[in-house]
């Protein structure tokens, strides 16, 4: 998948440790590690709002859109 | 609401365990009294005359190594259905553990509707085997019908293993 989660530097900006804002949003440690490592398949609006809330940023600076070199030929040759 | 935490569906999924249990006791004994008239019908004794005549007097005139071959054949086929409520009852086990949806479940599945399948066929094939000079196609339409709804359920397990898996992988 080409998202990807900026939740490392996010954190390391805030000085918040990964447990920490586990506590604060409200999910187990677990969760927060499959989604910081990439491995979650969705995010609800509702973490997602808790995760900024506690973060005090934008989605867009956890969330990101890198698509790989191939899926951009695919959209070049379609153009 | 989950189906298997209701208060009917674990009572329901309890009693079909037992019978599942039961069909494998009385499934156990007929298999094995098959093999012993199989073995039994291969010799030549009192008992195996005796056996003869009893079967003679049901209207069916064969030879005693053709009856043989029926009574191994149905003892396989019989095993076969064993194997199969044996896998049955592994899927129900999981349904009363709570999490019916895991990927064994769809490989037992389609595991039971193979061996159904192939278990009908050899059925097929011991009772033309078993009746020399005429060629009969004995399809019974509730065995396929339970082979194709099984074959279907297997699909819907796939299905249902991967929404659990997106579930869990939901965060």
């Amino acid at each position: 998948m080409a998202i990807r989660v900026n939740l490392d530097r996010v954190l390391l900006e805030r000085r918040m440790s990964l447990t920490e804002l586990a506590q604060r949003v409200g999910i187990t440690l677990a969760n927060l590690s499959i989604l910081k490592t990439g491995k979650a398949r969705a995010v609800r609006f509702s973490t997602l709002d808790a995760l900024c809330r506690e973060l005090d940023c934008q989605p867009a600076d956890i969330l990101v859109y890198e698509p790989d070199e191939g899926e951009n030929g695919v959209k070049d040759a379609a153009e | 609401m989950n189906a298997v935490n209701d208060n009917i569906g674990t009572p329901v999924a309890r009693g079909l365990n037992v019978l599942i249990l039961m069909a494998m006791v009385f499934i156990a004994i007929s298999v094995t009294l098959l093999l012993c008239f199989g073995v039994i019908l291969m010799t030549e004794n009192s008992i195996s005359q005796d056996l003869m005549e009893k079967l003679a007097a049901s209207g069916k005139n064969m030879a005693a190594k053709m009856y043989s071959v029926s009574f191994f054949g149905g003892a396989i086929i019989g095993a076969m259905w064993f194997f199969v409520l044996n896998i049955l009852r592994k899927v129900v086990k999981t349904l009363l553990g709570g999490d019916p949806f895991v990927p064994e479940n769809i490989s037992r599945l389609r595991l039971m509707w193979i061996v159904i399948a192939l278990a009908e066929i050899l059925r097929i094939i011991i009772v033309n085997l078993s009746t020399v000079g005429e060629v009969t196609l004995d399809l019974r339409p509730g065995t396929w019908f339970v082979v194709f709804v099984i074959a279907a359920l297997a699909e819907v397990f796939r299905h249902g293993a991967e929404l659990r898996r997106d579930a869990e992988l939901t965060i």
